[in-house]
Protein backbone atom coordinates (compact mmCIF):
# COMPACT_ATOMS: atom_id res chain seq x y z
CA UNK A 1 0.00 0.00 0.00
CA UNK A 2 1.36 3.26 -1.00
CA UNK A 3 2.57 5.31 1.98
CA UNK A 4 0.57 8.67 2.48
CA UNK A 5 1.68 12.18 1.63
CA UNK A 6 2.22 13.94 5.07
CA UNK A 7 0.16 16.59 6.30
CA UNK A 8 3.49 18.59 6.83
CA UNK A 9 4.17 18.18 2.95
CA UNK A 10 1.14 18.90 2.01
CA UNK A 11 0.99 21.95 4.31
CA UNK A 12 3.77 22.83 2.62
CA UNK A 13 3.14 23.05 -0.56
CA UNK A 14 -0.28 24.08 0.19
CA UNK A 15 1.10 27.12 1.13
CA UNK A 16 3.29 27.73 -1.57
CA UNK A 17 -0.08 27.83 -3.60
CA UNK A 18 -0.31 23.95 -4.67
CA UNK A 19 -4.29 23.56 -4.81
CA UNK A 20 -4.46 20.13 -5.50
CA UNK A 21 -2.46 19.42 -2.00
CA UNK A 22 -4.54 21.67 -0.50
CA UNK A 23 -7.70 19.13 -1.85
CA UNK A 24 -6.25 16.12 -0.86
CA UNK A 25 -5.08 18.11 2.71
CA UNK A 26 -8.89 19.00 3.59
CA UNK A 27 -10.31 15.59 1.86
CA UNK A 28 -8.17 13.83 4.50
CA UNK A 29 -9.41 15.79 7.39
CA UNK A 30 -12.87 16.59 6.26
CA UNK A 31 -14.50 13.82 8.30
CA UNK A 32 -13.09 14.50 10.94
CA UNK A 33 -13.32 18.28 11.53
CA UNK A 34 -17.18 17.67 10.54
CA UNK A 35 -17.41 15.09 13.21
CA UNK A 36 -16.41 17.69 16.20
CA UNK A 37 -18.68 20.11 14.67
CA UNK A 38 -21.36 17.16 14.72
CA UNK A 39 -20.52 16.58 18.10
CA UNK A 40 -20.37 20.39 19.59
CA UNK A 41 -23.78 21.34 17.27
CA UNK A 42 -25.64 18.20 16.57
CA UNK A 43 -26.08 16.52 13.07
CA UNK A 44 -27.36 17.98 10.51
CA UNK A 45 -27.14 21.40 8.41
CA UNK A 46 -26.09 23.04 11.36
CA UNK A 47 -22.84 20.72 11.46
CA UNK A 48 -22.24 20.76 7.98
CA UNK A 49 -22.48 24.45 7.81
CA UNK A 50 -19.85 25.06 10.97
CA UNK A 51 -17.41 22.44 8.76
CA UNK A 52 -17.68 24.30 5.95
CA UNK A 53 -16.84 27.44 7.90
CA UNK A 54 -14.41 25.34 9.16
CA UNK A 55 -12.64 24.46 6.38
CA UNK A 56 -12.73 27.64 4.80
CA UNK A 57 -11.07 29.15 8.39
CA UNK A 58 -8.34 26.93 7.62
CA UNK A 59 -7.42 27.61 3.93
CA UNK A 60 -7.62 31.27 4.95
CA UNK A 61 -5.45 30.68 8.30
CA UNK A 62 -2.97 28.27 6.12
CA UNK A 63 -0.27 30.35 5.71
CA UNK A 64 -0.18 31.38 9.69
CA UNK A 65 -0.03 27.72 10.41
CA UNK A 66 3.84 27.60 11.28
CA UNK A 67 4.06 23.64 12.55
CA UNK A 68 4.74 24.55 16.37
CA UNK A 69 0.88 22.53 16.82
CA UNK A 70 0.03 19.52 14.80
CA UNK A 71 -2.27 20.25 11.97
CA UNK A 72 -4.77 18.17 13.66
CA UNK A 73 -4.99 19.61 16.88
CA UNK A 74 -4.99 23.12 14.82
CA UNK A 75 -7.58 22.47 12.68
CA UNK A 76 -9.45 21.41 15.66
CA UNK A 77 -9.13 24.50 17.23
CA UNK A 78 -10.98 25.85 14.32
CA UNK A 79 -13.28 23.62 13.86
CA UNK A 80 -14.06 24.04 17.48
CA UNK A 81 -14.34 27.72 17.32
CA UNK A 82 -16.67 27.29 14.11
CA UNK A 83 -18.91 24.90 15.74
CA UNK A 84 -19.29 27.69 19.03
CA UNK A 85 -20.17 30.68 16.52
CA UNK A 86 -22.48 27.90 15.01
CA UNK A 87 -24.01 27.21 18.10
CA UNK A 88 -24.16 31.19 18.96
CA UNK A 89 -25.75 31.56 15.73
CA UNK A 90 -28.51 29.03 16.50
CA UNK A 91 -28.86 30.39 19.78
CA UNK A 92 -30.24 33.92 18.16
CA UNK A 93 -32.77 32.46 15.52
CA UNK A 94 -34.01 30.41 18.82
CA UNK A 95 -33.93 33.36 20.61
CA UNK A 96 -35.72 35.69 18.02
CA UNK A 97 -38.26 33.12 16.66
CA UNK A 98 -39.78 30.55 18.23
CA UNK A 99 -42.11 30.26 15.10
CA UNK A 100 -39.22 28.82 13.48
CA UNK A 101 -39.22 26.08 16.37
CA UNK A 102 -42.73 25.25 15.39
CA UNK A 103 -41.82 25.07 12.00
CA UNK A 104 -38.44 22.65 12.42
CA UNK A 105 -41.47 20.50 14.64
CA UNK A 106 -43.74 20.72 11.55
CA UNK A 107 -40.98 19.69 9.19
CA UNK A 108 -40.01 17.11 11.26
CA UNK A 109 -43.38 15.35 11.94
CA UNK A 110 -44.21 15.52 8.29
CA UNK A 111 -41.17 13.88 7.05
CA UNK A 112 -39.98 10.10 7.23
CA UNK A 113 -40.30 7.93 9.89
CA UNK A 114 -36.51 7.61 9.99
CA UNK A 115 -35.53 11.06 9.65
CA UNK A 116 -38.15 12.10 12.66
CA UNK A 117 -36.12 9.51 14.76
CA UNK A 118 -33.10 10.90 13.91
CA UNK A 119 -34.25 14.41 14.72
CA UNK A 120 -35.33 13.05 17.94
CA UNK A 121 -32.42 11.18 18.90
CA UNK A 122 -30.34 14.36 18.12
CA UNK A 123 -32.38 16.52 20.40
CA UNK A 124 -32.18 13.45 23.00
CA UNK A 125 -28.39 13.16 23.19
CA UNK A 126 -27.03 12.99 26.63
CA UNK A 127 -23.93 14.63 24.95
CA UNK A 128 -25.94 18.12 24.27
CA UNK A 129 -27.21 17.78 27.93
CA UNK A 130 -24.11 18.90 28.79
CA UNK A 131 -22.64 22.59 29.15
CA UNK A 132 -20.66 23.94 26.45
CA UNK A 133 -17.33 24.41 28.99
CA UNK A 134 -17.57 20.31 29.81
CA UNK A 135 -18.64 19.08 26.19
CA UNK A 136 -15.95 20.30 23.96
CA UNK A 137 -12.87 19.04 26.26
CA UNK A 138 -14.73 15.92 26.35
CA UNK A 139 -15.23 16.26 23.34
CA UNK A 140 -11.44 17.05 21.79
CA UNK A 141 -10.42 14.25 24.41
CA UNK A 142 -12.81 11.14 23.59
CA UNK A 143 -13.62 11.74 20.27
CA UNK A 144 -10.78 13.42 19.07
CA UNK A 145 -8.38 11.28 20.80
CA UNK A 146 -5.96 15.42 21.82
CA UNK A 147 -4.13 14.86 24.80
CA UNK A 148 -4.64 17.36 27.80
CA UNK A 149 -1.72 20.01 27.20
CA UNK A 150 -3.20 19.76 22.98
CA UNK A 151 -6.84 20.50 24.46
CA UNK A 152 -5.62 23.21 26.56
CA UNK A 153 -3.61 24.78 23.53
CA UNK A 154 -6.51 24.52 21.40
CA UNK A 155 -8.71 26.12 23.91
CA UNK A 156 -6.64 28.47 25.47
CA UNK A 157 -6.97 27.11 29.15
CA UNK A 158 -4.78 25.59 31.80
CA UNK A 159 -3.60 22.12 31.63
CA UNK A 160 -5.20 21.21 34.87
CA UNK A 161 -8.59 23.11 33.77
CA UNK A 162 -8.84 20.82 30.98
CA UNK A 163 -8.35 17.80 33.24
CA UNK A 164 -10.65 18.79 35.85
CA UNK A 165 -13.42 19.55 32.92
CA UNK A 166 -12.89 16.17 31.15
CA UNK A 167 -13.15 14.37 34.60
CA UNK A 168 -16.47 16.70 35.47
CA UNK A 169 -17.80 16.19 32.16
CA UNK A 170 -17.61 12.67 31.67
CA UNK A 171 -18.74 12.16 35.64
CA UNK A 172 -21.97 14.43 34.14
CA UNK A 173 -22.52 12.72 30.80
CA UNK A 174 -22.31 9.43 32.93
CA UNK A 175 -24.87 10.69 35.41
CA UNK A 176 -27.31 11.60 32.22
CA UNK A 177 -26.70 7.82 30.42
CA UNK A 178 -27.13 5.87 33.72
CA UNK A 179 -26.09 3.05 34.82
CA UNK A 180 -23.95 0.33 33.07
CA UNK A 181 -25.79 -2.88 32.99
CA UNK A 182 -23.24 -5.01 32.46
CA UNK A 183 -21.95 -5.76 35.83
CA UNK A 184 -19.54 -3.54 35.56
CA UNK A 185 -17.42 -5.86 36.64
CA UNK A 186 -14.16 -5.46 34.31
CA UNK A 187 -11.01 -4.91 35.69
CA UNK A 188 -9.01 -2.14 34.75
CA UNK A 189 -6.79 -1.74 32.07
CA UNK A 190 -4.30 0.69 31.44
CA UNK A 191 -6.03 3.44 28.75
CA UNK A 192 -8.99 3.86 27.72
CA UNK A 193 -9.18 3.17 24.01
CA UNK A 194 -12.12 4.83 23.62
CA UNK A 195 -11.82 5.07 19.79
CA UNK A 196 -11.81 1.27 19.86
CA UNK A 197 -14.25 0.66 22.27
CA UNK A 198 -16.85 0.97 19.23
CA UNK B 1 -8.97 3.58 50.10
CA UNK B 2 -12.95 3.67 50.57
CA UNK B 3 -15.11 3.67 47.08
CA UNK B 4 -15.71 7.37 48.22
CA UNK B 5 -12.40 8.48 48.04
CA UNK B 6 -12.50 7.76 44.00
CA UNK B 7 -12.97 11.28 42.40
CA UNK B 8 -14.46 10.95 38.76
CA UNK B 9 -10.45 13.02 38.32
CA UNK B 10 -9.44 9.92 39.64
CA UNK B 11 -11.02 7.41 37.72
CA UNK B 12 -11.10 9.57 34.48
CA UNK B 13 -7.01 10.04 35.09
CA UNK B 14 -7.30 5.81 34.77
CA UNK B 15 -9.02 6.21 31.70
CA UNK B 16 -6.53 8.54 30.49
CA UNK B 17 -3.67 6.59 31.54
CA UNK B 18 -2.41 8.86 33.68
CA UNK B 19 -3.07 7.25 37.05
CA UNK B 20 -0.20 5.10 39.30
CA UNK B 21 -0.45 1.10 39.57
CA UNK B 22 -1.66 1.84 43.06
CA UNK B 23 -4.77 3.78 42.31
CA UNK B 24 -5.74 1.33 39.94
CA UNK B 25 -5.09 -1.38 42.29
CA UNK B 26 -6.85 0.14 44.49
CA UNK B 27 -10.29 0.86 42.29
CA UNK B 28 -10.03 -2.55 41.01
CA UNK B 29 -10.54 -3.76 44.00
CA UNK B 30 -13.50 -1.52 44.93
CA UNK B 31 -16.69 -2.87 43.40
CA UNK B 32 -18.32 0.82 43.69
CA UNK B 33 -15.32 2.36 42.09
CA UNK B 34 -15.13 -0.20 39.66
CA UNK B 35 -18.64 0.16 38.26
CA UNK B 36 -18.28 4.31 38.42
CA UNK B 37 -15.59 3.54 36.29
CA UNK B 38 -17.35 1.54 33.82
CA UNK B 39 -19.97 4.16 33.61
CA UNK B 40 -17.26 7.02 32.83
CA UNK B 41 -16.01 4.52 29.85
CA UNK B 42 -19.65 4.27 28.81
CA UNK B 43 -19.84 8.01 28.16
CA UNK B 44 -16.38 7.81 26.94
CA UNK B 45 -18.09 5.33 24.51
CA UNK B 46 -20.92 7.39 24.19
CA UNK B 47 -18.43 10.71 22.75
CA UNK B 48 -16.30 8.71 20.57
CA UNK B 49 -19.47 7.29 18.52
CA UNK B 50 -19.05 7.41 15.07
CA UNK B 51 -21.27 9.71 13.41
CA UNK B 52 -23.02 9.20 9.91
CA UNK B 53 -20.73 10.83 7.40
CA UNK B 54 -21.76 14.09 5.25
CA UNK B 55 -23.69 14.01 2.21
CA UNK B 56 -20.76 13.64 -0.11
CA UNK B 57 -22.40 16.24 -2.34
CA UNK B 58 -22.43 18.46 0.60
CA UNK B 59 -18.81 17.49 1.60
CA UNK B 60 -18.01 18.14 -1.69
CA UNK B 61 -19.81 21.42 -1.93
CA UNK B 62 -17.54 22.47 1.30
CA UNK B 63 -14.75 21.28 -0.07
CA UNK B 64 -14.92 23.45 -2.91
CA UNK B 65 -15.98 26.40 -1.51
CA UNK B 66 -12.97 26.39 0.81
CA UNK B 67 -10.70 25.78 -1.81
CA UNK B 68 -12.11 28.46 -3.80
CA UNK B 69 -11.33 30.79 -0.86
CA UNK B 70 -7.92 29.88 -1.36
CA UNK B 71 -7.70 31.63 -4.53
CA UNK B 72 -10.54 34.11 -4.89
CA UNK B 73 -8.66 35.66 -7.58
CA UNK B 74 -7.47 33.37 -10.05
CA UNK B 75 -8.90 30.79 -11.80
CA UNK B 76 -10.18 27.42 -10.80
CA UNK B 77 -7.82 25.10 -10.57
CA UNK B 78 -8.84 22.31 -7.90
CA UNK B 79 -9.71 19.07 -8.72
CA UNK B 80 -13.21 19.61 -6.93
CA UNK B 81 -13.78 23.34 -7.81
CA UNK B 82 -12.95 22.38 -11.21
CA UNK B 83 -15.46 19.40 -11.50
CA UNK B 84 -18.00 21.89 -10.14
CA UNK B 85 -17.24 24.39 -13.05
CA UNK B 86 -17.29 20.88 -15.43
CA UNK B 87 -20.58 20.41 -14.05
CA UNK B 88 -21.98 23.75 -15.15
CA UNK B 89 -22.77 25.40 -17.95
CA UNK B 90 -23.65 29.02 -17.16
CA UNK B 91 -25.87 30.35 -19.36
CA UNK B 92 -25.10 33.44 -18.55
CA UNK B 93 -22.25 36.38 -19.73
CA UNK B 94 -21.30 36.42 -15.88
CA UNK B 95 -17.85 34.22 -14.49
CA UNK B 96 -19.03 31.21 -12.47
CA UNK B 97 -15.33 30.31 -11.30
CA UNK B 98 -14.88 34.04 -9.89
CA UNK B 99 -18.36 33.73 -8.51
CA UNK B 100 -17.91 30.97 -7.10
CA UNK B 101 -14.89 32.13 -5.99
CA UNK B 102 -16.15 34.78 -4.16
CA UNK B 103 -19.43 33.26 -2.56
CA UNK B 104 -17.06 30.68 -1.21
CA UNK B 105 -14.77 33.28 0.19
CA UNK B 106 -17.57 34.50 2.42
CA UNK B 107 -18.44 30.73 3.18
CA UNK B 108 -21.17 29.67 1.56
CA UNK B 109 -22.44 26.09 0.81
CA UNK B 110 -22.35 26.26 -3.08
CA UNK B 111 -24.05 23.62 -5.19
CA UNK B 112 -25.29 23.34 -9.10
CA UNK B 113 -28.62 23.34 -9.60
CA UNK B 114 -30.98 23.00 -12.49
CA UNK B 115 -32.43 26.17 -14.16
CA UNK B 116 -35.24 24.99 -14.00
CA UNK B 117 -35.22 25.86 -10.77
CA UNK B 118 -37.71 27.99 -10.44
CA UNK B 119 -39.52 31.00 -8.06
CA UNK B 120 -41.60 28.56 -7.38
CA UNK B 121 -45.43 29.80 -6.59
CA UNK B 122 -46.68 27.22 -4.35
CA UNK B 123 -49.65 27.79 -1.74
CA UNK B 124 -48.31 30.22 1.03
CA UNK B 125 -48.59 28.44 4.21
CA UNK B 126 -47.80 29.03 7.86
CA UNK B 127 -44.41 27.88 7.59
CA UNK B 128 -44.07 30.37 4.97
CA UNK B 129 -45.58 33.00 6.75
CA UNK B 130 -43.36 31.74 9.71
CA UNK B 131 -39.96 31.94 8.06
CA UNK B 132 -40.95 35.43 6.22
CA UNK B 133 -41.86 36.78 9.73
CA UNK B 134 -38.37 35.41 10.91
CA UNK B 135 -36.63 37.38 8.26
CA UNK B 136 -38.09 40.51 8.47
CA UNK B 137 -38.58 40.74 12.34
CA UNK B 138 -34.82 39.51 13.06
CA UNK B 139 -32.19 37.61 11.56
CA UNK B 140 -32.59 39.47 8.34
CA UNK B 141 -31.75 43.00 8.86
CA UNK B 142 -33.72 44.74 6.68
CA UNK B 143 -33.97 48.37 6.50
CA UNK B 144 -37.60 48.77 6.34
CA UNK B 145 -37.72 52.12 5.12
CA UNK B 146 -35.81 51.33 2.36
CA UNK B 147 -37.57 48.32 1.61
CA UNK B 148 -41.16 49.72 1.69
CA UNK B 149 -40.60 53.01 -0.30
CA UNK B 150 -39.70 50.51 -2.83
CA UNK B 151 -42.22 48.51 -2.43
CA UNK B 152 -44.87 50.84 -1.86
CA UNK B 153 -44.08 52.44 -5.16
CA UNK B 154 -45.09 49.71 -6.45
CA UNK B 155 -48.13 48.54 -4.50
CA UNK B 156 -49.85 49.78 -1.54
CA UNK B 157 -50.96 46.15 -0.93
CA UNK B 158 -47.44 44.69 0.06
CA UNK B 159 -47.51 46.46 3.44
CA UNK B 160 -45.59 44.72 6.13
CA UNK B 161 -44.66 42.22 3.22
CA UNK B 162 -42.38 44.53 1.50
CA UNK B 163 -39.25 42.91 3.27
CA UNK B 164 -39.19 39.23 3.09
CA UNK B 165 -41.01 36.07 2.85
CA UNK B 166 -40.04 32.66 1.60
CA UNK B 167 -41.59 30.37 -0.59
CA UNK B 168 -41.35 26.91 0.30
CA UNK B 169 -40.90 24.43 -2.24
CA UNK B 170 -41.32 20.57 -0.47
CA UNK B 171 -39.41 17.92 -1.59
CA UNK B 172 -38.30 14.17 -0.30
CA UNK B 173 -36.41 14.78 2.93
CA UNK B 174 -33.59 13.04 1.83
CA UNK B 175 -33.30 14.36 -1.48
CA UNK B 176 -29.88 16.17 -2.53
CA UNK B 177 -30.21 19.67 -3.35
CA UNK B 178 -29.98 19.36 -7.12
CA UNK B 179 -32.87 16.49 -7.05
CA UNK B 180 -34.87 18.99 -4.54
CA UNK B 181 -34.73 21.63 -6.80
CA UNK B 182 -34.73 19.53 -9.90
CA UNK B 183 -38.39 18.08 -8.95
CA UNK B 184 -39.41 21.30 -7.64
CA UNK B 185 -43.34 20.44 -6.22
CA UNK B 186 -45.02 20.51 -9.54
CA UNK B 187 -48.12 20.72 -8.12
CA UNK B 188 -47.57 23.36 -5.90
CA UNK B 189 -46.45 25.61 -9.23
CA UNK B 190 -49.18 24.36 -11.31
CA UNK B 191 -51.69 25.32 -8.32
CA UNK B 192 -50.34 28.99 -7.51
CA UNK B 193 -50.38 29.87 -11.28
CA UNK B 194 -53.86 29.45 -11.43
CA UNK B 195 -54.90 30.56 -8.31
CA UNK B 196 -53.02 33.74 -8.42
CA UNK B 197 -54.56 34.88 -11.75
CA UNK B 198 -52.92 37.98 -12.04
CA UNK B 199 -50.28 37.61 -9.66
CA UNK B 200 -47.22 34.89 -9.92
CA UNK B 201 -47.58 32.62 -12.90
CA UNK B 202 -43.88 30.90 -12.50
CA UNK B 203 -44.67 28.32 -15.52
CA UNK B 204 -45.31 31.30 -17.82
CA UNK B 205 -41.77 33.38 -16.92
CA UNK B 206 -40.32 29.61 -17.19
CA UNK B 207 -41.82 28.93 -21.02
CA UNK B 208 -40.50 32.04 -21.75
CA UNK B 209 -37.27 31.44 -20.57
CA UNK B 210 -37.53 28.26 -22.72
CA UNK B 211 -38.57 29.96 -26.12
CA UNK B 212 -36.11 32.75 -25.94
CA UNK B 213 -33.07 30.51 -24.66
CA UNK B 214 -31.23 27.29 -24.08
CA UNK B 215 -33.76 24.46 -22.67
CA UNK B 216 -33.32 24.54 -18.99
CA UNK B 217 -33.24 20.84 -18.60
CA UNK B 218 -30.38 20.72 -20.21
CA UNK B 219 -28.54 23.63 -18.06
CA UNK B 220 -27.35 23.95 -14.89
CA UNK B 221 -25.45 26.66 -12.79
CA UNK B 222 -24.09 27.67 -10.10
CA UNK B 223 -26.14 28.87 -6.83
CA UNK B 224 -25.57 29.45 -3.56
CA UNK B 225 -27.86 27.35 -0.87
CA UNK B 226 -27.64 28.72 2.65
CA UNK B 227 -29.06 26.97 5.30
CA UNK B 228 -30.26 29.47 7.35
CA UNK B 229 -31.05 33.36 7.46
CA UNK B 230 -28.50 34.25 9.87
CA UNK B 231 -25.87 32.75 7.20
CA UNK B 232 -27.96 34.63 4.69
CA UNK B 233 -27.48 37.75 6.33
CA UNK B 234 -24.07 37.96 7.27
CA UNK B 235 -23.06 36.70 4.04
CA UNK B 236 -24.83 39.51 2.13
CA UNK B 237 -22.99 42.04 4.61
CA UNK B 238 -19.59 40.38 3.36
CA UNK B 239 -20.67 40.91 -0.16
CA UNK B 240 -21.02 37.68 -0.91
CA UNK B 241 -24.51 37.61 -2.10
CA UNK B 242 -23.78 40.42 -4.37
CA UNK B 243 -25.91 42.34 -6.86
CA UNK B 244 -24.84 40.72 -10.16
CA UNK B 245 -28.06 39.82 -11.68
CA UNK B 246 -30.05 42.52 -13.56
CA UNK B 247 -33.80 42.54 -13.53
CA UNK B 248 -33.88 41.21 -17.10
CA UNK B 249 -31.80 38.00 -15.78
CA UNK B 250 -33.93 37.30 -12.79
CA UNK B 251 -36.87 37.01 -15.13
CA UNK B 252 -35.46 35.08 -17.21
CA UNK B 253 -34.61 32.93 -14.52
CA UNK B 254 -38.27 32.20 -13.74
CA UNK B 255 -38.81 35.19 -11.57
CA UNK B 256 -42.30 36.67 -12.97
CA UNK B 257 -41.98 40.13 -14.36
CA UNK B 258 -44.82 40.76 -12.01
CA UNK B 259 -42.69 40.56 -9.36
CA UNK B 260 -39.66 42.42 -10.47
CA UNK B 261 -41.13 45.52 -12.35
CA UNK B 262 -43.14 47.01 -9.99
CA UNK B 263 -40.28 47.12 -7.11
CA UNK B 264 -37.69 49.36 -8.88
CA UNK B 265 -36.43 51.15 -12.05
CA UNK B 266 -35.83 47.59 -13.72
CA UNK B 267 -33.03 49.32 -15.63
CA UNK B 268 -30.78 50.03 -12.64
CA UNK B 269 -31.75 48.03 -10.15
CA UNK B 270 -29.86 44.76 -9.17
CA UNK B 271 -30.64 41.30 -7.59
CA UNK B 272 -29.43 37.99 -6.38
CA UNK B 273 -31.15 34.90 -6.19
CA UNK B 274 -30.11 32.20 -3.27
CA UNK B 275 -31.65 29.14 -2.09
CA UNK B 276 -32.11 29.13 1.40
CA UNK B 277 -32.16 25.35 2.10
CA UNK B 278 -32.86 23.62 5.78
CA UNK B 279 -31.63 19.92 4.61
CA UNK B 280 -34.55 18.85 6.29
CA UNK B 281 -36.72 18.42 2.91
CA UNK B 282 -37.86 22.20 2.12
CA UNK B 283 -35.79 24.68 0.14
CA UNK B 284 -37.33 28.14 -0.98
CA UNK B 285 -35.79 30.13 -3.69
CA UNK B 286 -35.16 33.37 -2.87
CA UNK B 287 -35.02 36.84 -4.83
CA UNK B 288 -32.72 39.44 -2.94
CA UNK B 289 -32.98 42.69 -4.12
CA UNK B 290 -30.41 45.41 -3.89
CA UNK B 291 -31.74 48.85 -3.49
CA UNK B 292 -30.40 52.27 -4.03
CA UNK B 293 -30.22 53.48 -0.46
CA UNK B 294 -28.40 50.47 0.64
CA UNK B 295 -31.19 48.41 2.26
CA UNK B 296 -31.54 44.74 0.96
CA UNK B 297 -35.00 43.40 0.70
CA UNK B 298 -35.71 39.25 0.00
CA UNK B 299 -38.55 38.61 -1.56
CA UNK B 300 -40.56 35.18 -2.38
CA UNK B 301 -43.21 33.76 -4.50
CA UNK B 302 -45.73 34.93 -1.75
CA UNK B 303 -44.64 38.22 -1.98
CA UNK B 304 -44.74 38.39 -5.23
CA UNK B 305 -48.32 37.18 -5.69
CA UNK B 306 -49.25 40.06 -3.63
CA UNK B 307 -47.50 42.46 -5.53
CA UNK B 308 -49.16 41.32 -8.43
Amino acid sequence: MPSLVEDDDLIRASQHGDVASLEILLNRHHDRIRAVCAKIVGRGADADDAAQMALIAIVKNLDAFDGRARFTTWSYRIATNAAIDELRRRNRRTATSIDDDDQHLQIATSGDLENSITAKLDIDDALHQLPEEFRIPVILRDLCGLDYDQIAEALELAPGTVRSRIARGRGKLADIIGPVTDGGNQSDTRGVQGHDDE
Amino acid sequence: MSSEAFTDEMLSAIIDDEADDKTIAAVNADPAARARLQQLRAAVSHVAAPIPVANPERRSASIAAALAAASPTTEVSSLAAARHVRETQPSRSRSAPRWLAVAAAAGFLIVTIPLLARFSGSDADETATTAAEEVDSASFGINDSGADTDTDAASDDAGDSSADAMDEVEGPADSDDAALLDTADQDAVEEAATAETDGFEPDAAADEQEATTVAPAETEKIRVVVSNLDILEEFITLGAVAAQLTAEQVIAEGVPAACVEPLADVDTATFDLVVLDDFGGTARLILVIFNQDGSTTALDAEDCAQLG
